[in-house]
Order: C-alpha cells, then sequence, then structure tokens
C-alpha cells in the first residue's frame, strides 16, 4: 500500500472521533516492555508517541482533543504535531486499523 | 491448511517487524526473536485440497500422536516468553481438537494476538461463540471457488461450500474479523473475478488471494494446477483493478506466484528468523514444510523447551545468516533481502535444499522450473485454450492427487 504525502491531509476535520478498529490490540510487549499494535496481518512496535496517540483513539476523543492532549505532552509546534498525527492516522487508516466517527 | 498469510505478508509487515530490529546476518539464534508460531493442532481435516501444504508422506518416526492439551499449553506459554507475539491455530483442520478454546484462553492468559485458520466445516453459532468467549481475534475461512459444484470438487467433499457460506455468515453476525483465503491455480483461476465478487457479498474485511505455492501436495500436483503465463499475467490485472476499487472497503491481497517470477519470495522472511512452526506431534520447525528436506533432524518440544530448540538446535542454525549460502547467492546484493528463496523449493526442485531457489532466475538450476512450466503449458492445450484440471461439476479431468490424512495414533 503506498501513501502519497502530498498535501491531502485536508478531508480530516476536527471534529472526527478515530477509533482503534476490533482487530487490532495494544499490548505491551514482554521482551522490550514497549507498547506494540497486534493485528491479523502483522506486529507494530509503537514508540511512545504513536503509543499515546492510539491509546486516545477510542471513539470518544476528537482529532483536535488529541491534538491538545499530545501537545500539553510534547513540545513540538502545533503545525508539526498536526502534520505527524494526520500523517501517523492516515497511514493506520490505511491499514484498515482505525476508523472514525464524525 | 496451507498458510498463504506468512507468505503474503511483505511489505507491510516486513517494516513494522523490522521496526523491532533485524540481526545482522551472522546473528545466532540466541539474539533473533520469533513474531509468530503456526500451531499445526491436527493433521486431520475433512477435506481434500490438492494443493495443501501439508506432508503427502510422514516417516514412521514422524507417526506420534496428536500434543495434549497441557503440552500445547506448555508450548503456548513457552512461546509467549520466547518473543512470540501471534499465535496461527491451523492443521488440518484445528475446529477437529475440542480444547481449542482452552489453547484459546492461554494464549489469550498469556497476551498473544489469535488467528484462526480454518476450512469452517463444523463451525457452528455454539463453537464459535466459545471461540470467541476465549478471546479470539480474528479468523480466516478458506473458500475454494465462487460456486459450490466446483469448489466442492477442489476439496474433495460435496456440500463443503455451501457448509462455509453458512459459516460466514455465523462469523459475519459476531463480529469476528473474517479474512477469506482464496488459493488460485489453474483450476479456479478464470473464475477470478466471480470469486472476488463473492468475498465482496460475504462481507470480508480481508481477502487473501494466493497463488498455489508448489509445496506439499500443491507440489505433487503441480503440473496438473500450474496456471499458464497468459492466465498470471490476466488475474493480476483482475486483483490489481480490484484493490483499487474495493479500497477502503475489503482489503485484497495477492501472493504472487514465484514460479512465474524472476526473483524468489523472501520465505517465511528467512530461515529461523521470525516465525516457527510446531508440527502436532510436537516438531519443531522453521517453515511448515520443513520436513520434507532429509537429514535435518527436527527436534520435539517433548524432549526440549521451545527456546533451546529455537536458539541452539542445528535444524535451526543449519540456513540461518548467509554463510550456507552457494554462489550466486553469496555474493548477491540480494540475499539479505530474499535469503536465497525457499529452502523447501531448492530441495524439491533440485535435490538440495542449500541451492539457490529456481524461483530466482540467477539460480544455475533454472531449467528445471522452467521445464515444469513448459510440462503445464503443454498439458493446457493451445495457447487460445486453458483447460481446468476440473469440469463445472467439479469432476477431476485431470490425475490429481487429492489430500488424504496422514494415519499417526491419535492422541486424546
Ligand atoms: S485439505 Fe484444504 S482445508 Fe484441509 S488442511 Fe489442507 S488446505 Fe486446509
Ligand atoms: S542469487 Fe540468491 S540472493 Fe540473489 S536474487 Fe537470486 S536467490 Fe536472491
Amino acid at each position: 500500500m503506498s501513501m502519497s504525502s502530498e498535501g491531502s491531509l485536508l478531508p480530516f476535520s476536527p471534529t472526527l472521533r478515530p477509533r482503534l478498529l476490533p482487530r487490532a490490540r495494544l499490548e505491551i510487549d514482554r521482551l522490550s516492555q514497549q507498547p506494540v499494535l497486534l493485528y491479523p496481518e502483522g506486529v507494530m512496535m509503537l514508540n511512545e508517541t504513536a503509543a499515546a496517540i492510539l491509546q486516545l483513539c477510542n471513539g470518544e476523543h476528537t482529532l483536535a482533543d488529541i491534538l491538545r492532549e499530545l501537545a500539553s505532552r510534547y513540545e513540538a509546534s502545533p503545525e508539526q504535531l498536526q502534520r505527524d498525527v494526520y500523517e501517523y492516522l492516515r497511514s493506520l487508516r490505511d491499514q484498515n486499523l482505525i476508523a472514525w466517527l464524525e | 491448511m496451507r498458510l498463504d498469510e506468512q507468505q503474503t505478508r511483505s511489505p507491510s509487515s516486513s517494516r513494522t517487524h523490522q521496526l523491532e530490529g533485524d540481526g545482522s546476518q551472522t546473528t545466532p539464534g540466541q539474539t533473533l526473536r520469533p513474531f509468530g508460531l503456526l500451531a499445526e493442532l491436527t493433521y486431520r481435516c475433512p477435506l481434500h485440497c490438492p494443493y495443501c501444504s501439508n506432508p503427502t508422506q510422514l516417516l514412521p518416526d514422524q507417526r506420534q500422536p496428536e500434543l495434549t492439551t497441557a503440552e500445547w499449553q506448555r508450548v503456548i506459554s513457552e512461546a509467549a516468553a520466547l518473543g512470540v507475539l501471534h499465535l496461527l491455530f491451523s492443521g488440518g483442520e484445528p475446529l477437529l481438537r475440542r480444547d481449542l478454546p482452552v489453547l484459546l484462553a492461554s494464549a489469550r492468559a498469556v497476551g498473544l494476538y489469535t488467528n484462526l485458520i480454518t476450512s469452517a466445516l463444523g463451525l457452528t453459532r455454539r463453537r464459535l461463540q466459545e471461540l470467541q468467549e476465549a478471546g479470539l481475534d480474528s479468523i480466516q475461512i478458506s473458500i475454494q471457488a465462487d460456486e459450490a459444484a466446483l469448489a466442492d470438487g477442489i476439496a474433495g467433499c460435496p456440500g463443503a461450500h455451501e457448509r462455509k457460506l453458512e459459516a460466514v455468515r455465523l462469523v459475519n453476525a459476531s463480529g469476528l474479523p473474517l479474512t477469506i483465503n482464496m488459493v488460485l491455480h489453474r483450476g479456479n483461476i478464470e473464475r477470478l473475478p466471480a470469486m472476488i465478487a463473492l468475498a465482496e457479498q460475504l462481507g470480508a474485511q480481508r481477502l487473501e488471494l494466493a497463488s498455489t505455492q508448489y509445496l506439499g501436495w500443491a507440489f505433487a500436483n503441480k503440473v496438473a494446477l500450474l496456471p499458464t503465463k497468459v492466465q498470471v499475467q490476466q488475474a493480476e490485472r483482475i486483483v490489481r483493478a480490484a484493490q483499487e476499487r474495493l479500497r477502503g472497503r475489503m482489503e485484497v491481497l495477492y501472493v504472487w506466484p514465484d514460479y512465474y517470477a524472476e526473483r524468489p519470495k523472501p520465505c517465511l522472511y528467512g530461515w529461523g528468523r521470525r516465525y516457527l512452526t510446531v508440527t502436532p506431534d510436537g516438531a519443531v520447525l522453521p517453515c511448515q514444510t520443513a520436513r520434507v528436506i532429509p537429514n535435518l533432524h527436527f527436534e520435539n518440544v517433548r524432549q526440549h523447551s521451545l527456546a533451546w530448540i529455537w536458539q541452539q538446535s542445528a535444524a535451526f542454525e543449519r540456513f540461518r545468516g548467509s554463510q550456507w549460502m552457494p554462489e550466486p547467492c553469496r555474493s548477491c546484493p540480494l540475499r539479505e533481502q530474499d535469503f536465497g528463496g525457499c529452502r523447501c523449493q531448492a530441495f524439491l526442485l533440485t535435490g538440495d535444499a542449500a541451492n539457490t531457489d529456481p524461483a530466482c532466475s540467477l539460480s544455475p538450476h533454472r531449467s528445471r522450473l522452467l521445464a515444469i512450466l513448459a510440462e503445464a503449458e503443454q498439458q493446457s492445450g493451445s495457447s487460445s485454450t486453458f483447460p481446468s484440471p476440473f469440469a463445472p461439476d467439479g469432476r477431476p479431468l485431470l490425475p490429481i492427487r487429492f489430500r488424504t490424512n496422514p494415519k499417526p495414533s491419535q492422541g486424546e
């Protein structure tokens, strides 16, 4: 699956409520003690930020909530943060791991 | 059950697995970590698919009773401690083991992601509920063709197709994530558009279209099952169009036919690197068909811990790294990407598992593979007609060896 990286982030509205699909599960990896996302066709070792984003993807928080929460935890410019989060969510959606409710 | 799944997992999961860091080329077993374990619970199966990856025969010392529930539970907890994250229950038909829910619960208790690879025969509403309550994460159901007569003919089991469709409906109602597996060969490849339509109509989240890999029973039937090059090219076009059209609705995975490729597939991402298989009688293999390779002794969980077998046993060390490679692989820049291809296929086609897989065009044994392709094309008749090895009513038209159950003495 290829991801185009050109500015097609527009369809994301701040009111979206992303949620992890039931086919995927967050766990803590026993060996590394790192968070890991498990799903039918693979395994994704997560860094701290990725895990923080996914924990917020429970269908209750809006995208705006998530960005606000992350901004309070990490030092990054709002633009940078927004770009990173959008890009990450889009790649998860392309892999059919998250969906969202308006 | 053939495990197309693992061969399909490029490129997305290869990338994600690599985030963990892969060992250098000479890394011994101690620093490698298995991510997935294929638990072949039984070789018994109600179906007789002629492409089944199960062994066509077992040596007398391989005909041991099936592992008991307690033995499997030990394997499962040892696997989790060793770093395994994915547990794939397969077979034969794993539903034939009454203790499947117990094993699922054990797997979930140690945090494993569980996947059931099944023909779905025997999947009643009650059984499904048991599995879900035990924590099953996802299910893969095999379907042989779009239409009952042909599908039943391929599976060698009248009535199987209808029962599968019924089971799929139950799964959909249960909300369990569903993958439909379809194995492609000359007997169904011309039906591909209708097969994709069936998967859509059945509401699968994922569809795996796996070209037959010519190992196990499929190797015995290769001349009858191989599609022609024209058929393969057309199938690829159809799959690509379906992937486009279904984006966001149903994920369509495609396993390419390596007999028609220039480079081999990176079989399970290398021998003893990321996956292991435990057979019904407890032998531990780097890959599910590895027992076909003679002169390799595969250790058994009844005698050793899973960790010792993974880290120390000679059979797992045999094809790790690249020291064992002959030319042209040894000096090839791609040797850490495809690992010289599939060891089982190298053995089946050249008589020596250490040779370059003839699916690579650089293999000095390439002509053996080309000869098989030529034979299949010839059997397919003139270039404009490609007769299927099955009549539309499912009757075999060519000599085909249907899978039979090996006959070990049964466990509990
Ligand atoms: S016969 Fe068919 S259903 Fe049974 S294990 Fe083999 S491939 Fe799977
Ligand atoms: S020569 Fe060996 S390593 Fe190189 S592409 Fe062929 S199989 Fe792969």
